[in-house]
């Protein structure tokens, strides 16, 4: 792991951070703290800044990395293959998707170890440059109304999103390699600022009742982008940033799998797909 | 060659099972919904894509227990996918909107395959108003999506967040823009309002011009004062605050005076001061009785009842027009 | 007179050996060339008039022809000798020989390839030594230092590395030259061909070095650290690691101004995206995603579309085929009729095909993006490389739309970050990041910031104060 460098390895924190939250993690605190929703992120920011410090403590015992990345593994096909076949191919069986995107990952597996961060390298330009893209052309749709808090202060709300927010931005860091030397707080805490400012796109553009409805509401606040006019309908595009971060969490965790096991494992994650979860056996 | 063979397995098992030709497709322009008998009744106004014939469309029925169940007896006899992501209008009638108006959000908000800009407004002959356009030779659809853009008029225009948020937040009551013909010719003049999701009163096109004041939807808005005085603002931005158990409404109009002759500006805008205060208490006042609330008025005064309510105008004069003094004096 | 036989067994059937006897004194002195590589009027002033002058008469060979072009050989080397155009006199048991080599190149032309507005005109010849020469009259510095080495048992085509000593990884140097050692073939007889003794791993479709002409290009990689490779009789040099920033980034622009030439080079970059994506991004978003294309934009295409016969995935590939065989005949014809299939194809793809309802014409306008984006590199292997993933990716595309679009793109860095040209990562600069070479390729700065070397090529890292 010499070869690493400080950028690949900043980069794959600030994408790791983010991946969670695709669908669950979004629907969740916004339906439990609707527009106080900042508050909760930034005590939640705080949560995981200390998180992260047990973390490195919890970095280098190997059974947890193991069952960790079993763990995100199984969650992450699953939420990853969910959103896709919602968002781009709806008549498309789940087990298709799955299979797709379970033979990249053993491609990727197949190489070196320190490949995936190169890739979150490069991902990480291509994500900052769609950021640019949806902030820019979002924040003068944000309504101040939707803003506005409205609904009932409730902290114990506040602090059980806090702590989701905390430990979904935090966990992923659990699989990396080499954590302890290379953690950097401001990777951390650039892509929870970045977290919030897209729950803050969300409430202030839908507002709290609408985003609290919507599965995925990151997706759904790309399509009201119109530049000038002209380029409209991008959210397909925008969208893929999200497949990019999983992507990167899914390499990152099945690297820390012995190659045969994760090939068993990810056959296994296949066939209970296919049997208990989508109910079709198309290959059996 | 391991990677080629994960690639073809990669492709080869996958079908192409949202595989669509674009010349398949069949482009739904306008929605309109009707709930009578316990049934619904569509209409779907498809735009034709066949060479050379570019602005043209036409219409299809049907008749269904469900929305679904409507659009698929529709589509029973027609040989493409109807494909509802270039949506420009829907349109409800009073009753389904009475009635039915939660099952349609949801039938157009749980798919990918609705966009979210289009048009909502209330229709109840639908069937007579696209058809008058498609005689026209226009396509309905765009037709009306490019009256709701038209800032010259003081229409209110909803698309399916507003509605959706306007459904979704207690809030606020739903308002919905009215279609009307009027000799062979569309309207949109007035808008129904919603007390509890069904549909109470109409607001005029005076009304319509004070909602969009009180919201801030910028659009152009003209005051007429006996029959020579005219004020048209250019841009107006309103301030509502909730102190001592009072409400303050405070819009401020930045205009010009059209039409006027007197040049005593001072006296004019004194006088166009009160009449607007006017309007918007006797505005305001309706919607009180109504018991209705577009605007959003809930907002601030967080549910008290027994309020009192302050508006205090300021119009402030621009110099934007082109002479110093009026032609006839 | 054993030697003048042994020469003889050598050649036989060899028209163009020359033996002249000369009578000298009481023995007899012989002349052996080959006709075909040395130059008759050199062999005459060098060697017959010397020696056959009366008052010379006297004197021995080694005296008669005192110079420096005098080289006493033994017999095994003089078949190599004999072949490079040098002229042997057999004297008893003596053996002599003397450079008379004709000059079988042509003079230093313009580049042909890598053509240059403001930049020097030269290009590299098919002799070493001129190209040599071509490269010191640029670098005056007892630095540049040139390793020469014989490769090919039967052509014996002299290479030779060349680098700077105090710049060049040191590790890499002797990387190459051991590799250049170890080829045992029968002949090299170009760059092109000996590039693929240097890279074992032909695993990949980009290619790992980069063939070049110009001098001013060899300069200027040499400066960074890189190696260059230069082969007798053929034009290119290769130039040594190349990562793909490389490919993007030709030598024309550091002959204009940064603001001017930083936006050539993100239109290059877009370009490189675009000839890859174009066409499988139509597929995507036309029989998949539908949503991403305005409303108004999907009409028109729906209604191009209307009557043509074929899926447009079919529509894509049949005209993606048609292209690579116009351009593939367009460079292989004769240059003379190289007009009349531009013409040809124009027609065919222009007018009859839309006209005959086999294609429509929104994707003749895709495809004509696609390939005129792919012109902007004169590299012919990135072109090649490009073409394969253009391929992969319209698969991908038309099996999974804008899904398919995305993991091809992951599978393609995967790829790309995975190869490794002699240690170098083939995304470098820009992963692992590299601002000093960033500067150099992507993108331009003031050539004032420009002030220092990658760590990543060099050692010596300084360039200016």
């Amino acid at each position: 792991m010499k070869n690493i460098t400080k950028h690949e390895y900043n980069s794959t924190l600030f994408l790791l951070a983010r991946p969670l939250f695709l669908g669950f993690g979004i629907y969740k605190i916004i339906n439990i703290t609707g527009s106080y929703y900042y508050l909760s992120i930034i005590l939640g920011i705080f949560l995981g800044l200390i998180l992260n410090q047990i973390i490195k403590k919890l970095n280098n015992i190997n059974i947890i990395k193991i069952i960790i990345s079993i763990i995100l593994l199984i969650y992450g096909t699953y939420s990853l293959t969910n959103s896709i076949s919602t968002i781009y191919l709806n008549q498309t069986p789940k087990i298709i998707i799955l299979a797709a995107l379970l033979l990249i990952l053993i491609y990727s597996r197949s190489k070196n170890k320190e490949n995936i961060f190169k890739i979150a390298n490069i991902l990480f330009i291509i994500n900052i440059i769609l950021f640019l893209i949806t902030s820019l052309s979002l924040i003068p749709l944000i309504d101040i109304n939707n803003i506005s808090l409205t609904n009932n202060f409730n902290l114990t709300n506040i602090l059980i999103s806090a702590i989701y927010f905390s430990l979904l931005s935090t966990i992923p860091y659990l699989i990396l390699p080499n954590f302890k030397e290379n953690y950097n707080y401001k990777a951390y805490l650039l892509s929870s600022l970045y977290t919030l400012l897209l729950f803050t796109l969300i409430i202030g553009i839908l507002g709290a009742p609408v985003a609290s409805i919507y599965k995925y509401p990151e997706y759904i606040i790309f399509k009201k982008i119109s530049i000038l006019n002209i380029i409209e309908n991008i959210q397909n595009i925008l969208f893929m940033s999200w497949i990019f971060e999983s992507f990167t969490m899914l390499g990152i965790a099945s690297n820390n799998i012995n190659k045969k096991i994760l090939l068993s494992l990810l056959i296994v994650i296949f066939i209970t797909y296919s049997i208990f979860i989508t109910k079709i056996n198309i290959l059996f | 060659m391991k990677k080629i063979i994960i690639l073809f397995a990669c492709l080869l098992l996958t079908g192409c099972y949202n595989y669509k030709e674009v010349s398949d497709l069949a482009f739904v322009s306008s929605l309109a919904l009707d709930y009578q008998d316990n049934n619904f009744n569509i209409i779907l106004e498809i735009e034709e894509n066949q060479k050379d014939n570019k602005f043209s469309s036409y219409i299809l029925e049907g008749t269904g227990k469900t929305i679904e169940a409507a659009i698929q007896n529709a589509s029973l006899s027609f040989n493409k996918d109807l494909y509802f992501i270039n949506l420009n209008i829907l349109l409800i009638s009073t009753e389904a909107a009475n009635k039915k108006l939660s099952n349609i959000l949801d039938y157009v908000t749980r798919d990918n395959n609705f966009s979210f800009d289009f048009n909502i407004a209330i229709c109840d002959k639908p069937k007579e108003a696209i058809e008058n356009i498609i005689k026209q030779e226009e396509i309905f659809g765009k037709y009306i999506s490019n009256l709701f853009k038209n800032t010259d008029s003081n229409i209110i225009n909803i698309k399916l967040d507003n509605l959706l948020n306007n459904y979704l937040n207690k809030d606020y009551d739903i308002i919905l823009p009215i279609i009307n013909i009027k000799e062979n010719t569309i309207i949109i003049d007035k808008a129904a309002i919603f007390k509890d999701n069904i549909i109470i009163d109409t607001l005029n096109k005076e009304s319509l011009a004070l909602y969009n004041i009180l919201l801030n939807n910028h659009r152009d808005y003209y005051l007429e004062i006996d029959n020579n005085i005219v004020f048209k603002t250019s841009y107006y931005q309103t301030t509502i605050c909730f102190k001592n158990n009072t409400l303050y409404i405070i819009p401020t109009l930045t205009g010009t005076f059209l039409e006027s002759v007197s040049l005593d500006e001072n006296k004019i805008i004194d006088e166009v001061n009160i009449n607007f205060n006017k309007k918007l208490e006797s505005f305001i006042n309706n919607l009180i009785s109504l018991q209705s609330d577009p605007i959003g008025l809930k907002r601030y005064t967080k549910n008290k009842k027994a309020i009192k309510y302050r508006i205090s105008t300021n119009i402030i004069l621009e110099n934007k027009s082109l002479i110093y003094k009026g032609v006839s004096s | 007179m054993e030697n003048l036989k042994i020469i003889k067994d050598l050649f036989t059937h060899t028209p163009d050996l020359i033996i002249r006897p000369i009578k000298k004194r009481f023995n007899t002195i012989y002349i052996v060339f080959l006709e075909t590589v040395s130059s008759g009027d050199r062999v005459n002033s060098y060697i017959l008039t010397p020696l056959t002058l009366p008052s010379k008469n006297k004197l021995s060979v080694k005296k008669a022809l005192s110079g420096p072009n005098l080289k006493i050989i033994n017999i095994s080397q003089a078949e190599e000798y004999l072949c490079s155009g040098f002229t042997i006199i057999l004297d008893k048991q003596n053996i002599y020989a003397v450079e008379t080599k004709a000059e079988l190149d042509r003079g230093i032309d313009d580049s042909k390839v890598e053509p240059a507005i403001y930049g020097p005109k030269d290009s590299l010849v098919e002799n070493i030594n001129k190209n040599i020469g071509l490269i010191k009259r640029r670098i005056k510095s007892s630095h540049l230092k040139t390793k020469n080495n014989l490769v090919g048992r039967y052509s014996k085509t002299n290479t030779s590395v060349i680098y700077i000593d105090n710049i060049a990884k040191k590790e890499l140097v002797n990387e190459i030259i051991n590799k250049l050692d170890s080829i045992d073939t029968d002949a090299i007889t170009s760059a092109g061909e000996l590039k693929q003794y240097l890279f074992n791993e032909n695993k990949n479709v980009f290619p790992p070095m980069k063939l070049t002409e110009r001098p001013d290009t060899i300069i200027n990689a040499l400066l960074e650290g890189k190696i260059v490779i230069l082969v007798d009789n053929s034009p290119f040099a290769i130039i040594l690691p190349a990562v793909l920033a490389d490919f993007i980034n030709p030598t024309v622009d550091d002959y204009t101004s940064a603001l001017n030439t930083n936006y050539l080079k993100v239109l290059r970059m877009i370009c490189f995206i675009l000839t890859i994506i174009t066409p499988a991004f139509y597929i995507a978003t036309t029989n998949y995603n539908q949503e991403t294309i305005p409303g108004l934009l999907l009409m028109n295409i729906s209604t191009q579309r209307f009557g043509v016969p074929f899926p447009s995935i079919v529509e894509a590939i049949i005209m993606l085929f048609v292209c690579e065989l116009l351009r593939e005949s367009d460079v292989r014809f004769a240059s003379n009729y190289g007009s009349a299939v531009s013409i040809l194809g124009a027609l065919i793809l222009g007018e009859s095909a839309v006209a005959s309802g086999i294609v429509s014409p929104i994707m003749i306008i895709v495809i004509a993006i696609t390939f005129i984006s792919s012109l902007i590199f004169n590299e012919v292997e990135i072109n090649g490389a490009v073409r394969a993933w253009r391929y992969i990716y319209l698969l991908f595309a038309s099996f999974l739309g804008l899904y398919g679009l995305t993991l091809a793109f992951i599978m393609m860095l995967i790829n790309l970050c995975s190869y490794k040209v002699y240690n170098l990562s083939y995304m470098f600069p820009v992963s692992p990041l590299d601002f000093s070479y960033l500067k150099e390729t992507l993108l331009k700065v003031k050539r004032k910031k420009q002030d220092k070397r990658s760590k990543y090529l060099t050692d010596n890292v300084r360039k200016q104060a």
